[in-house]
């Protein structure tokens, strides 16, 4: 739930092609990284845990709107900038299929990036302080989600000017400029629109986000902290 | 999750449009995503969606499957259709119809061409890294799927998913999951390294003859 599961077409383009900028140069700064260590065993591990979270993700538990993500435990394992490269492929390979647009990409990665780093940076952190795998598994999946969740939501907050431009409704006030198909539009029909239309409803969006995350994030932090306690029991090194 | 329905069914069909060029059909598939998004009027999604499901037809895919299957994503698209009904019924279903354009687009592309095509042909534009990232994530799903179909046994032996029982029930998910893993990542290593003693240096080599017209 924690990324943005919109279709192409209605975030704003400058939105959509930021995130893929800032994607790209995240991507760009690890480059070294990546290249030495290139032959290793990290790029079956990484394809492991794309693998996995594009399973978990495909998972939907209707009822909830909500499916398990597993990226707080790819991040641990997986590291910051190898956990950055994974959301990558798992975002286009979700995209591919049609879950998420092939445009709000970049944006999803960067959201389950900052999902897996922070989770990543809490567990190391909470591990000293609460001595025990599974509640440092715990808290540090819900925070995540819950952070992750909020900068989802920031990203359409500030998308949501944008959408009713998206959108085109404004054709119907002015029929006689919008005959064709694909209807192009201009400043003056964007200013008009802003003024006279509904706005996207985003308290209603948001509170059906997380009325519906708040119990997948509860699930997700109980499975992670489950997971990471039976890796940790039979494969301790793993954590490390 | 159909990958590996829709892998069989890249692999196995004869069709036109099994045979067209890789390259084209991955452009052809952009721009008609790019036609999808731009798009604002319910009847020309429509139309759209007729043209992508007359090619399913023509291409001899079971027609109710791949529909049911480009289904899915309308599930989470479905909140924010609802909260945009405040701009009214049109824009619910022109969000609605947007999703299962692109899904079903992808969904076409994907049945229609063996995954070694794409990434073949996608190499030719992104880094071999990445390409070699993505063919071995792609091939990892079907590790897991294998290793998956033994862990329901076990899965199902202890007890399974029991709504009376919530905590051995997520303790059993738990379980299977972390199983999943270290299995999936002992396979995934075994696999990776066959291709590395095999002379595998990060570039996927593949017989253009097999991913266009002359396929046979």
């Amino acid at each position: 739930m924690s990324h943005i599961h919109l279709p192409d077409g209605i975030l704003p383009v400058w939105l959509w092609v930021l995130g893929w900028i800032l994607l790209a140069g995240l991507l760009f700064i690890f480059r070294g990284q990546f290249q030495k260590e290139r032959f290793s065993s990290k790029i079956p591990l990484l394809a492991m845990f794309a693998a996995v979270m594009v399973i978990s993700m495909s998972l939907e538990i209707v009822p909830l709107f909500y499916h398990i993500n597993l990226s707080v435990v790819s991040g641990i394992i997986l590291g910051p900038a190898w956990f950055i490269l994974c959301s990558f492929v798992v975002n286009l390979i979700l995209a591919s299929f049609g879950h998420g647009g092939i445009t709000v990409v970049g944006l999803n990665s960067l959201v389950i990036s900052a999902e897996g780093v922070l989770g990543y940076f809490m567990f190391k952190a909470l591990r000293r302080i609460l001595k025990k795998i599974s509640w440092a598994g715990f808290v540090s999946t819900f925070l995540s989600l819950l952070l992750s969740t909020f900068l989802a939501l920031g990203i359409v907050a500030i998308g949501k000017t944008d959408l009713s431009s998206a959108f085109g409704i404004g054709h119907k006030l002015h029929p006689e400029k919008s005959t064709g198909l694909l209807k192009l539009e201009t400043g003056e029909h964007e200013t008009h629109k802003q003024e006279s239309l509904p706005q996207f409803d985003f308290s209603k969006f948001m509170l059906l986000v997380l009325g519906f995350g708040s119990v997948g994030w509860v699930l997700e932090g109980l499975i992670t902290s489950g997971i990471l306690s039976y890796l940790n029991k039979v494969r301790p090194g793993i954590l490390e | 999750m159909d990958l590996a329905y829709l892998d069989y069914l890249a692999t196995s069909g004869k069709s036109f449009l099994h045979r067209f060029p890789v390259g084209l059909k991955i452009i052809f598939s952009l721009i008609l995503i790019g036609v999808i998004i731009l798009v604002q009027q319910v009847l020309f999604l429509i139309i759209i969606l007729g043209f992508l499901y007359s090619l399913v037809l023509l291409s001899r895919l079971p027609f109710v499957k791949i529909f049911l299957i480009s289904l899915y994503p309308l599930i989470f698209a479905l909140i924010f259709a609802y909260a945009s009904l405040g701009r009214g019924r049109e824009w619910f279903f022109i969000i609605l119809l947007r999703v299962l354009g692109t899904s079903t687009t992808m969904i076409l592309l994907f049945s229609t061409t063996p995954y070694p095509c794409i990434f073949a042909t996608l190499g030719k534009v992104f880094p071999e890294f990445l390409i070699t990232v993505f063919f071995m994530t792609y091939r990892s799903i079907f590790i897991l799927f294998s290793i998956f179909e033994n862990i329901r046994t076990g899965f199902r032996l202890r007890g399974g998913l029991q709504i009376k029982h919530p905590k051995r029930s997520l303790s059993n998910f738990a379980k299977a999951f972390g199983y999943l893993i270290l299995k999936g990542i002992d396979d995934s290593q075994r696999f990776y390294e066959g291709l590395r003693l095999r002379g595998f240096q990060g570039k996927i080599e593949h017989n253009r003859r097999y991913c266009t017209w002359n396929r046979k």
